[in-house]
């Protein structure tokens, strides 16, 4: 199972952050959409395609629809970028 | 729902229970393919089973050829030009089905429907459909979709007697719920689970739960307010609210049996309901009801759309992506209709639900959320209120289409 490194961890943090404009967000594995305010359908979508552009990375639309929680987010961008 | 009627049905699921603890030298997906197609030859007829081979082997030897193309230009433009083929063949059995055995087809003037109804009607076109009938094609329909932008988005293709264990899963024939192809691929990476009591017992508590709310609950609920022969009133609201009612008794009864014979049997099955009469939204009334469905239009409609346009526009235009993301939460809830009905009443009812859920949404993150930071009320006000304005406009919404639905 690949896990994230720091740094890129740092990064996606940073991305979480600016997104819902919640600088104390802590990511814990399984924190999920219901825990976010602002984290609906539409931010869902823009999460991933701001997490493609800054780790230049691709995510099919079952890998998207299939993500539950952000422990299996760092887990999929890990497996694309290692 | 004839299937859960029958008497070789508990048989039939105590054949795959016993037997499907034999399957360590097969993959679980094949083994259970090989359960399927007896369990849906005597359920539904060897016609059926027959006709549904053939249907998968078809989609099968295509899929093969897809996915097993060389990579390169040549193998690029090969998918592209196959994919949509994939696709418009599978709405072409779909549009065939309504065409030849809904009671109503609004839309058979159309050039396009009225030339696949004129196809339909040849014998062998005619008798292949009517067999897929009894196996709920609506439902085969969906599943094609799930299947087709699974593999082609990277899935394991599944052998041919594993995918038609996928397609028509007896248990969940002919009203769904809707299975989720990649759930089921997942079934050859894990073990049998052990035969336990507590799976046993919890997994026949919700079949018991299920046959008690089907054939108790909601035949008496129905004997009570309509009578044996009686016709369920739909030129009121109040009768539509009342017949709402009955088919949430009946619909998640069957999905409660489905969902504990797919427990037993340890095959992904998707809950279908979740207490959609406590929602406080339209939109999350709909998350809640007919949840497999709700899940197979973001899997397959929301998602893919909003992905394709984000990418097409961008996301750095707030403003259009916003509008692109209105759009794209609509256009499953106009799918939907045309799913149930091919009517103007249903399509009518699809838009109306797509409007107001966006609508919702706006509501919800320009106005809502500024005014709770502002005043916050307290839940025991708000939920009350939610639950009031949700089944008052899904009660009048659906009274659009009441009278097709009905029928």
């Amino acid at each position: 199972m690949a896990t994230l490194r720091e740094a890129d961890e740092k990064k996606l943090t940073k991305i979480f952050h600016d997104l819902f404009n919640n600088p104390v967000l802590v990511l814990t594995d399984k924190l999920t959409a219901g825990d976010v305010e602002g984290w609906d359908s539409f931010n869902h979508i823009n999460l991933v395609m701001i997490v493609e552009e800054e780790f230049n990375v691709r995510f099919s639309t079952s890998e998207i629809a299939q993500l539950a929680n952000v422990g299996q987010f760092k887990e999929l961008i890990a497996s694309k970028i290692y | 729902m004839a299937a859960y009627s029958n008497v070789a049905f508990p048989l039939l699921v105590a054949m795959c229970y016993v037997l499907g603890q034999l399957s360590s030298r097969v993959r679980r997906t094949t083994w259970f393919g090989v359960l399927n197609a007896v369990a849906v030859g005597v359920l539904f007829g060897w016609r059926s089973l027959l006709i549904l081979l053939v249907l998968t082997l078809v989609y099968w030897t295509a899929l093969a050829a897809v996915t097993r193309v060389r990579p390169g230009p040549a193998g690029v433009i090969w998918v592209r030009f196959a994919e949509p083929i994939l696709y418009i063949s599978a709405a072409i059995i779909f549009i065939m089905h309504k065409s030849l055995l809904e009671p109503r087809n609004d839309f058979s003037s159309f050039p396009l429907i009225s030339s696949l109804s004129h196809a339909a009607s040849v014998p062998m076109i005619h008798g292949g459909v009517q067999a897929l009938q009894l196996i709920a094609l609506s439902y085969i329909f969906l599943r094609l979709i799930d299947l087709i932008r699974s593999v082609l988005d990277g899935a394991t293709l599944l052998d041919p007697l594993a995918m038609s264990g996928f397609l028509v899963p007896f248990f969940m024939t002919p009203a769904g719920p809707v299975n989720v192809y990649s759930d089921h691929v997942k079934m050859d990476e894990q073990a049998v689970k052990p035969v336990t009591v507590a799976n046993f017992v919890d997994s026949t508590f919700l079949i018991v739960c299920g046959y008690f709310l089907k054939f108790v609950v909601a035949q008496l609920f129905s004997l009570f307010l309509v009578g044996v022969n009686g016709n369920w009133p739909t030129t009121s609201i109040g009768g539509t609210a009342v017949f709402l009612l009955y088919v949430f008794l009946e619909f998640s009864g069957y999905s409660l049996i489905a969902l504990g014979v797919g427990c037993l049997l340890s095959i992904p099955t998707p809950v279908n309901f979740n207490h959609p009469y406590l929602a406080t939204t339209v939109g999350e009334f709909w998350n809640r009801w007919h949840m497999s469905l709700g899940q197979f239009v973001r899997r397959n409609l929301y998602i893919p759309t909003q992905v394709a346009m984000m990418r097409r526009f961008g996301r750095k235009n707030r403003e259009i992506a916003y509008i692109t993301n209105i759009l794209a939460l609509s256009l499953p809830f106009i799918f939907v209709g045309i799913w149930h009905r091919f009517t103007w009443s249903f399509l009518l009812w699809g838009i109306s639900l797509g409007i107001i859920v966006a609508v919702e949404k706006v509501v919800r993150e320009r106005l809502f959320i500024r005014f709770k930071r502002l005043h916050e009320q307290p839940r025991w006000i708000t939920m009350p209120l939610g639950i009031v304005y949700t089944l008052t406009v899904v009660v009048v919404t659906l009274h659009i289409a009441s009278g097709d639905f009905i029928r």
